[in-house]
């Protein structure tokens, strides 16, 4: 996993428990932590990292995933301010991450893995969102959608509509909150 | 601060100085992939260039051996064709029996558009290798456009064709030109309205537009089609390259048209759509144009 990953979880663990819980969590987890943006580090000291994060706060892994996400969409979001600008919102947004911000990724890291995204306009104005990936991610995806409508301060309803855990994929029905948007 | 904490600081302090170092690190070690892929990139633009440089010259080498045998091959065979048609033009008169005088005059007829030819790729190849040298003398534009009109009515009434010549010039305009090059590019273009254009009107004109003249011929269909109109000024290519056409010629005539624009520095327009008259137009630059003789004397 690209080392700009866990840069934004350190960012977003910092964020929500100080420089200690980053410490402890990695302490915790055997980990040294030392992790560079442009670098490749093992999926499993992510994994590592949730599972002492889950047990440190006796929460379920999902949640802890989904709590970091929201924490770290500022930390990616600064990484592309353009982009983030140029859009009016979220739904928005996430239509363009498959197209525009992962061919970026992978022009920089051609070695790079993110997650297939594909989106779908509903009549309703809702986003159909089908995310696949091997590292079965789904719930820090949730996490950084959320992220993403708190940047537009826009309130997300987000239903899976369907979840196929052996190929990693999740079918997310995402739509804006009406009233909502200040 | 206790010992724990000074621990935890120094570990922080470690792993903030071990990931700025692999930071640096990729960043060198992209650096230097991205110095040998454009060295590499500059090695194979070198290369390239020089394997478009080699076909380059390879390329001029054919061409030159191509000119130079056209060249040795029309001298060669104009000759005998020439004693041909000299044998039965003589023969013409002396034949005997209508049906033997047929012959003759179908033989004769033959033998004038083989030399003809010839001449046309003695003209093209002297062109192409540049090794006719051009002359310059003041030739009377309405005198010569006239020449040409009158030289070709009695060929075009075979195809119930009718030339004209209108003047639409104020005064008496000289051009400072090649005076053979000058008539042959006319006898091109008529020979090729006479030989392919509907019967009718064909009209020569000339006229002043923003100081250049333009001279033009414009004939009475049946006009050429889009895309044969970009390729029919190549050398050998015919407005109707299918098998079953129905006239004859080399198609080399608007190719020597072109040539000797390019060289003569005219300008050469044709103006057709399917259906519609053709209409060939020279423009002629201001450098070149005079209203006496005198003054386009002094353009030599």
């Amino acid at each position: 996993m690209k080392g700009v990953i866990f840069n934004a979880v350190e960012h977003a663990v910092i964020g929500l428990g100080g420089d200690d819980l980053w410490d402890d969590l990695l302490e915790s987890a055997g980990l040294e932590g030392a992790y560079s943006g442009m670098g490749d580090y093992p999926d499993e000291e992510l994994v590592a990292l949730v599972t002492a994060a889950s047990q440190k706060l006796e929460l379920p892994a999902s949640d802890v995933l989904k709590t970091v996400g929201r924490a770290a969409f500022s930390f990616l979001a600064s990484r592309v301010p353009d982009l983030v600008a140029q859009v009016s919102g979220p739904l928005e947004l996430l239509s363009s991450v498959h197209d525009v911000i992962h061919v970026q990724v992978k022009m920089l890291y051609p070695d790079a893995k993110p997650p297939e995204l594909e989106h779908q306009i509903l009549d309703d104005g809702s986003l159909r969102l089908t995310y696949q990936s091997h590292r079965n991610l789904g719930d820090l995806a949730i996490g950084l959608m959320h992220g993403a409508g708190d940047h537009y301060e826009v309130e997300l309803d987000i239903a899976i509509e369907k979840e196929d855990a052996a190929t990693g994929t999740v079918v997310f029905l995402v739509r804006e909150l009406a009233g909502v948007r200040s | 601060m206790s010992e724990a904490e000074l621990a935890r600081l120094q570990r922080r302090l470690d792993r903030e100085r071990k990931a700025r170092e692999e930071a640096e690190r990729i960043a060198e070690r992209g650096l230097r992939d991205l110095y040998e892929a454009n060295r590499e990139l500059d090695r194979r633009v070198e290369e390239r260039t020089q394997e478009l440089f080699v076909a380059q010259q390879q390329a001029q080498a054919a061409r030159v051996a191509i000119s130079s045998f056209l060249a040795n091959l029309s001298h060669d065979l104009k000759t005998p064709v020439n004693g041909v048609l000299g044998m039965l033009e003589l023969l013409q008169e002396e034949v005997q029996g209508k049906q033997a005088h047929l012959w003759v005059s179908s033989a004769l007829e033959s033998s004038q558009r083989l030399g003809k030819l010839l001449s046309r790729l003695l003209s093209y190849v002297d062109l192409e290798s540049g090794a006719g040298a051009l002359t310059s003398e003041p030739v009377s534009i309405a005198e010569e456009l006239q020449q040409v009109a009158d030289v070709w009515q009695p060929k075009a009434l075979h195809s119930k064709q009718l030339v004209s010549f209108d003047s639409l010039l104020d005064a008496e305009y000289f051009i400072t030109v090649d005076r053979l090059r000058f008539k042959e590019l006319f006898d091109e273009i008529l020979d090729n309205v006479v030989m392919h254009a509907n019967p009718g009107m064909v009209r020569i004109s000339a006229e002043i537009v923003e100081e250049s003249l333009h001279v033009s011929v414009q004939d009475s269909g049946p006009g050429i089609a889009t895309d044969t109109l970009q390729t029919m000024l190549q050398p050998f290519r015919r407005g109707d390259d299918s098998s079953t056409r129905a006239a004859a010629g080399s198609g080399l005539g608007l190719a020597l048209c072109a040539r000797i624009c390019e060289v003569l520095q005219f300008q050469l327009k044709i103006d057709s759509a399917v259906g519609q008259p053709t209409t060939v137009t020279i423009g002629m630059p201001a450098a070149v144009l005079s209203t006496s003789a005198e003054l386009a004397v002094e353009h030599v």
